[in-house]
């Protein structure tokens, strides 16, 4: 069907005696599409309008009169102090996420598909997943039974070794490294499972040959193994890329404070702060869609770029 | 064919489905807010159907087995259903967003209230202020200003309450200690010091820190008052706050005295006697602080040191702590040490929907609702409960506490119009009256005014402020040298345009007669 159709677009023809054949197929894509059509791009268009308007709550949405210019929120936000430092955590925070997560991810995948001994395999895998299915709000109050200067257990232990202490949860350089941290601990091992799936997909056969030509464990990983699951490295990159200004809102709101706001405060946090609890729908909207841009260029982007290497969404 | 026939149906059936299930989930919402409502419902006075009025974004959860609601529905002969939102504002913003705006809502910010009022959402209950004889009489021109947009009055101001707020110290420490109470800087670091290298804990390692408490968004009972004390001291209010100086407006971060006052704290911060996580504390870790030993002096208000479950969690640990409020000020030349406080009162308001002016009969129970908040009788019902069960009234007049008051504890969300604050707590808090009487008259209070000053176009007051909160605490902690302060001084006019926020304040605040 797919290469029928693609067959179909290259003559710039559709071919409906086909597609009348694939009626009932087509229907059951009816439902995914409409939900499609109701939750994601109805709201695009309602945020893109919205963005462009000062929105007011009796007019709604058609009603509202434009902004003017119509550029007006996202000039506001542009030029606004805060542009800056609010793009460059959350770059930061993400890209650090992406790029120290997805490594450590595979190695810990390679490392438990490696393991020979199936018990410790499944024990070590059950407790990387387990954070996945913990809340925020847990994790932050682990944080401070851990990191707290006054009462947290890695504070008394260095207090007791070398007299000072850290302060992990208010000096914002290294309250930042917690955030990322966290989020490491937290998904690293739920992401592994997907390259996990990748590697039971490598022909066994491979692994035998290499082992009749006498290569070494490091030599099959690095062999067969990576390129066997390296499209899925770069399908999660790009994946990823495409949520690039989502540093993680839940997380962070649930875990900064006003001491660290100058490496954590994100745009999402921003955006909540400003259109949901000031009331400033238009300008929060106009982010928003700011947003959605930078991950569309971002997305396409990363695409063409790995391209190159023969691997791409598209 | 048959094949196909099946897949059709197949696709019609998943499809009935999904639409069946977007239909139920919004059906079973109804019914649990119908649900709520017969909880609370009594037998109508008349045999008419009684009038439904939703409150919305009452700030504590009402519980099912609450006998006030019910007893206030049956003196006035409506329905009332309370929806609690815990104070969050962002749930009003996605109600309304929707379109979907409850009969009487609680606003708690001024900037909001004047977004709401600019997009046409509140009712002007300037002309039914006839109707509402006792709101009209409770409050004075100067509380009616904050809710006055245009001309108009768009809200329904709360009482304000009389200061809680001061130094709370541990008693039994400066006995062991054999200290007197401090009333200098120099003393108070003396006597800070002393705390910190005592281990009056006794845990054998050097992890007090004399000085705690919360600072900045973190929301407890504490406030954001860590600092309210050194700050007042040099006779300023809290950094993003609008106060008046030699007859002007001022943001009192810009202020010298301010600068001074930081200095001082970063002084105490140096010889490490000051909780240095202070704005990663909530109400519950600095709690946990204090009942551990962790802290010896503390900033904040007399519920949250004298209250009978308080005290019992803060001599949890160690049975002979003893908490008192710090009796002596601490004196510097520019003033001594106190409590801020808004000018314009409570910052929450109740504002009524404007649509509802095409409900005459709804707009008229609402109005003689607020009416009766404001009468003696209703002060009664909502401020202690119900003669009888929980309070009675002995022969020399005095309102006279029973057990069950104490069960009343999401009391404080349901009084609308706020309470006559002094003989409620001295009543409902009887073990702590010597402290509400101490912080509500000998404290000196320095009054701030932003939540009168309607936010000017072009500027995000909320940014301005976290960014003052957030650089403050830099200074505080060292993060950021003192060197540094003309530096941030100069971003706060030149990025964020303060003088614009300020002058507009000095416009209003002559409006009201602050500024001569």
């Amino acid at each position: 069907m797919y290469l029928s159709i693609k067959k179909s677009l290259k003559k710039k023809r559709i071919d409906w005696p086909y597609l009348r054949s694939q009626g009932a197929f087509l229907l059951m894509l009816l439902p995914g599409f409409v939900f499609y059509l109701i939750y994601l791009y109805l709201p695009i268009g309602v945020a893109v309008l919205v963005s462009v308007k000062n929105y007011n709550i009796k007019a709604g949405i058609l009603g509202s009169p434009f902004a003017s210019p119509w550029y007006k929120h996202f000039k506001f936000f542009i030029q606004s102090p805060y542009f800056w430092p609010l793009l460059r955590n959350t770059m930061v925070i993400s890209m650090s996420k992406m790029l120290l997560g997805i490594p450590l991810a595979v190695i810990l995948a390679i490392l438990l598909n490696e393991c020979r001994v199936n018990r410790l395999k499944r024990i070590v895998q059950t407790l990387t997943y387990m954070p996945h299915f913990l809340s925020w709000v847990v994790i932050y109050g682990m944080c401070f039974v851990l990191f707290s200067e006054t009462n947290g257990l890695i504070n008394d232990w260095l207090r007791s070794l070398t007299g000072s202490t850290v302060p992990f949860m208010t000096n914002p350089k290294i309250f930042r490294n917690i955030v990322i941290g966290t989020d490491l601990w937290k998904s690293t091992g739920w992401s592994a499972i997907i390259y996990l799936a990748a590697i039971s997909n490598i022909d066994p056969q491979l692994y035998e040959a290499a082992y009749m030509d006498g290569a070494s464990r490091l030599k099959t990983i690095w062999h067969i193994t990576l390129p066997g699951i390296i499209n899925v490295i770069v399908l999660t990159l790009i994946l990823r890329c495409g949520t690039i200004l989502n540093a993680g809102f839940d997380q962070i709101y649930v875990m900064y404070n006003e001491s660290v706001y100058s490496t954590v405060d994100i745009i999402d946090t921003w955006v909540f702060r400003t259109g949901f609890q000031n009331y400033n729908l238009s300008l929060s909207s106009a982010v928003g869609l700011f947003k959605s841009v930078v991950s569309f260029v971002m997305i396409v982007t990363v695409n063409q770029i790995s391209k190159r290497w023969g691997e791409s969404l598209w | 064919m048959k094949k196909r026939i099946t897949q059709l149906v197949l696709c019609i059936a998943l499809i009935i489905a999904l639409v069946l299930t977007t239909a139920c989930s919004t059906s079973s919402g109804s019914k649990s807010a119908e649900g709520d409502k017969s909880s609370t419902t009594t037998a109508p006075k008349t045999t008419k159907e009684p009038i439904t009025i939703t409150i919305f974004g009452v700030p504590t959860t009402v519980p099912e087995t609450d006998p006030i609601i019910p007893e206030l529905e049956a003196r006035l002969g409506i329905d009332i259903i309370i929806e609690s939102t815990g104070g969050d504002e962002s749930l009003l913003v996605s109600r309304l967003a929707g379109g979907d705006i409850p009969d009487v809502f609680r606003v708690t910010t001024v900037s909001n209230l004047s977004s709401y009022y600019r997009d046409g959402v509140l009712l002007n209950l300037k002309d039914y202020m006839d109707e509402m004889p006792n709101v009209r009489d409770m409050f004075t021109e100067q509380q009616w200003a904050r809710v006055t947009f245009d001309g108009g009055i768009y809200g329904i101001p709360r009482r304000p309450e009389e200061n809680y707020n001061c130094w709370y110290i541990r008693n039994d420490w400066l006995k062991k200690l054999n200290k007197e109470d401090p009333s200098t800087f120099d003393e108070l670091m003396e006597v800070a010091i002393a705390m910190n290298e005592a281990d009056l804990d006794g845990n054998g390692k050097n992890d007090t820190y004399a000085i705690s408490g919360t600072y900045g968004r973190a929301v407890s009972t504490f406030g954001r008052g860590a600092f309210e004390g050194f700050w007042t001291a040099y006779g300023v209010t809290n950094p993003e706050t609008i106060m008046i100086k030699d007859n002007k407006a001022v943001l009192a971060v810009t202020l010298p005295e301010f600068r001074l006052a930081t200095e001082e704290i970063n002084r105490f911060v140096k010889a490490g006697v000051v909780d240095p996580e202070i704005p990663a504390n909530n109400g519950d870790t600095l709690l946990e602080k204090m009942a551990t030993g962790k802290a010896g002096i503390c900033y904040g208000a007399w519920c949250n040191y004298s209250k009978i479950e308080q005290i019992e969690r803060l001599t949890s640990v160690f049975p002979d702590a003893e908490w008192v409020p710090k009796r002596n000020q601490i004196t510097t030349s520019y003033g001594v040490s106190g409590a801020t406080k808004s000018a314009s009162g409570n910052d929450a308001v109740y504002a009524i929907n404007a649509d509802l002016v095409d409900q005459p009969e709804k707009l008229d129970a609402i109005l003689n609702m607020f009416n009766y908040f404001a009468s003696d009788e209703c002060d009664l019902l909502l401020s202690f409960g119900i003669e009888g069960m929980h309070y009675k009234i002995d022969s020399n007049g005095t309102i006279v506490k029973l057990d069950k008051m104490n069960e009343l504890t999401y009391g404080w969300g349901i009084q609308f119009l706020g309470r006559p604050d002094m003989l409620y707590c001295m009543t409902k808090f009887d073990n702590c009256a010597e402290y509400i009487k101490y912080c509500a008259t000998e404290i000196p209070i320095y009054y701030h005014y932003g939540q009168l000053v309607k936010q000017p176009e072009g500027i995000n007051v909320p940014d301005i402020e976290s960014y003052i909160l957030e650089q403050v605490s830099q200074f505080i902690y060292g993060t950021r040298s003192m060197d540094e302060w003309d530096k941030f001084i100069d971003t706060l006019y030149k990025a964020y345009s303060i003088q614009t926020y300020v002058d507009a304040a000095n416009e209003t605040l002559t409006e009201l007669g602050y500024i001569k």
